[in-house]
């Protein structure tokens, strides 16, 4: 893999994350092309949630390099990230719970609009549009009929989906996914599938961390596997599957129940 | 009808500090440090009224822009506490305050005599703070015949345009970026929002509010001292928001009109007073957890106007969980 340089919209290089004296990443190189869906699999503790941290601000890099869109993002702050065009959404379902469903993803656009105008009103965005859009997102969510419901009313796959749809509001050109299947009943987790791979088929580039590994090696056009802080392996689903090193690491027995 | 006008310009002064409480409240910060800007606020326009012969107006928004300026300097090292820290860090800041003014000694001698038959220059009052003496002959109001009604009436007007500025404000992109802040601050950084400026933000606005409390407080009473200014007042306005309900500016509204108009009205009880406004306190945090007013009684008693003015029942349909009144499909 590797080919393509032209076209790569986040380049991670020699990445590293120290907490204190556990090395949470260690000299990872991790690079993500425009339009691919990316996966990152690896055992508990790996530091998949450390890699989309770092990348999204959230935390500051020990070392290293992070580019998106060939610019260095390492020393912006989350905010300003966002604005670039990387989204997340968080391992637990973090949403502003007591605002409606509508609320959420309409806070999602404050990117677009000048939320900041000091007469408290976006002048020069159309905000009759961005309403439109946000009536658009949660349809295609499926979510539109509890738009006035408060966010922590929902089920907890809906809430998975208002926190997709809020990042979407956001107009990213990265979507980054940290677990968005745990803890979905097998229906939510096809429709999800449905859902992302959709998004994938517009354009979006997706990068996704994944326990399931149904999801994460049917999503994926590209895996790369972190274990303890390092990279372990990277290449096609096919490729990661019998990979000798990953199965040993981190699929262990079940990789024949995942061949099968 | 004086001592009731004087009530009603106390309300009102008291909605405005609620209100400088509930600005950051907005972003999740709870500031004990009101009182410190309410006498910045205070000690600056008198100041300028009674030393230097300013106009009220002013003179006013030179004592807001003054606490604002102390509330930025305030906020931008303290905001990387959280909680708690941030809100003793507060509590220290209204301590220094008061001790400050309870210190400082400024000003001039004055042109008259308070008693009115003897020349004697020792009798020439000082203008300005005098150390614990305190601030007095502020007589801004009795020099240009401003009679307690017409005070009443001006503080009524200002209180209307600070609850419009409010109502704006929570109906604006900024306004949910603020709660969007309160209730989840790394959601909030997911989404693009720079939480740390709209905190430093509510902060200062909140601070140049209680500085124009400060202000009016100060032409009302005509006397003001350091001591004035101290942590129970602080506490006090702190309560306005908790009990009348922090999560729409209704909230403090009520919470200021009950506490100014109580210990009027119950004034045979004396010194029960505190008793009562304690079980209020307690029956508050029992019964009411989010306040007297929460968001959604607000958004309820808006339906009802609604329909009221529209003739039409909308509550059907906009209904949470009832099917989308036109389904799209494609």
């Amino acid at each position: 893999m590797g080919t393509g340089t032209e076209n790569i919209l986040l380049d991670i290089t020699g990445l590293s994350k120290h907490f204190g004296g556990l090395r949470a990443l260690d000299e990872v190189d991790i690079s993500c092309r425009q339009g691919e869906t990316l996966g990152i699999i690896g055992p508990n503790g790996a530091g998949k949630t450390t890699v989309f941290n770092v990348v999204t601000g959230f935390s500051r890099p020990t070392s290293g390099d992070i580019r998106f869109g060939g610019s260095k993002i390492t020393q912006k702050t989350a905010a300003q990230i966002c604005r670039l065009g990387i989204s997340r959404t968080f391992q637990g379902v973090r949403l502003f719970r007591e605002m409606t469903v509508w609320e959420n993803v309409w806070l999602g656009q404050n990117c677009q609009a000048k939320y900041l105008n000091p007469l408290f009103w976006s002048r020069g965005v159309n905000e009759a549009a961005l309403r439109a859009d946000v009536e658009a997102l949660l349809n295609e969510f499926q979510i539109f009929a509890k738009k006035d419901a408060k966010a922590r009313e929902l089920s907890f796959g809906d809430m998975r989906r208002l926190e997709i749809c809020r990042a979407l509001a956001t107009k990213p050109k990265l979507l980054l996914l940290d677990e968005p299947a745990s803890g979905l009943t097998p229906v939510e987790t096809t429709r999800l599938i449905d859902d992302l791979r959709k998004l994938s088929d517009a354009g979006l580039t997706i990068i996704l961390i994944e326990h399931d590994m149904h999801v994460a090696l049917g999503l994926s056009d590209r895996i790369v596997v972190l274990n303890f802080g390092q990279l372990l392996a990277q290449g096609t689903p096919t490729e990661v599957r019998h990979n000798p090193a990953v199965i040993e690491a981190y699929l262990g027995k079940s990789a024949e129940a995942v061949n099968a | 009808m004086a001592y009731w006008y004087t009530v009603i310009s106390l309300m009102c002064i008291n909605t405005i500090l609620a209100w400088s409480v509930y600005s950051s409240f907005m972003t999740g910060t709870v500031s004990l440090g009101q009182a410190g800007f309410f006498a910045i606020g205070a000690f600056a326009s008198a100041s300028l009224t009674a030393i230097y012969g300013w106009h009220i107006v002013p003179a006013t928004m030179m004592g807001a822009v003054a606490a604002a300026i102390v509330g930025l300097a305030i906020a931008i090292p303290t905001l990387r506490l959280k909680g708690l820290y941030l809100t003793i860090a507060t509590v220290a800041f209204v301590e220094v305050i008061r001790v400050v003014f309870h210190n400082i000694k400024y000003g001039r001698d004055g042109e008259f005599a308070i008693d009115a038959s003897s020349a004697d220059a020792r009798q020439m009052p000082w203008i300005g703070p005098d150390g614990p003496l305190g601030f007095r002959h502020i007589i801004y109001l009795t020099e240009h015949h401003i009679t307690p009604g017409e005070y009443a009436m001006w503080l009524v007007l200002l209180v209307i345009a600070f609850g419009v500025y409010f109502w704006v404000l929570e109906r604006s992109r900024l306004g949910f970026a603020m709660r969007a802040v309160e209730e989840d601050e790394i959601a909030a950084q997911g989404v693009g929002l720079s939480h740390n400026f709209l905190k430093v933000f509510a902060f200062a606005i909140g601070a140049a509010i209680a500085g124009v409390a400060g202000s009016l407080y100060a032409h009302l009473l005509t006397f003001i001292t350091g001591d004035d200014f101290n942590i129970p007042l602080t506490v006090m306005m702190l309560a306005y928001v908790v009990i009348g309900g922090g999560q729409t500016f209704w909230g403090p509204i009520l919470g200021a009109l009950i506490f100014t108009l109580l210990p009027e009205i119950a004034r045979e009880t004396k010194e029960f007073r505190l008793e009562l406004f304690g079980i209020a306190m307690l029956a508050t945090m029992v019964f009411r957890q989010h306040g007297l007013i929460t968001r959604d009684m607000v958004r309820r008693a808006e339906t009802r106007i609604k329909t009221a003015f529209t003739g039409r029942n909308t509550i059907g349909p906009d209904e949470p969980g009832a099917p989308a009144p036109n389904p799209t499909k494609k």
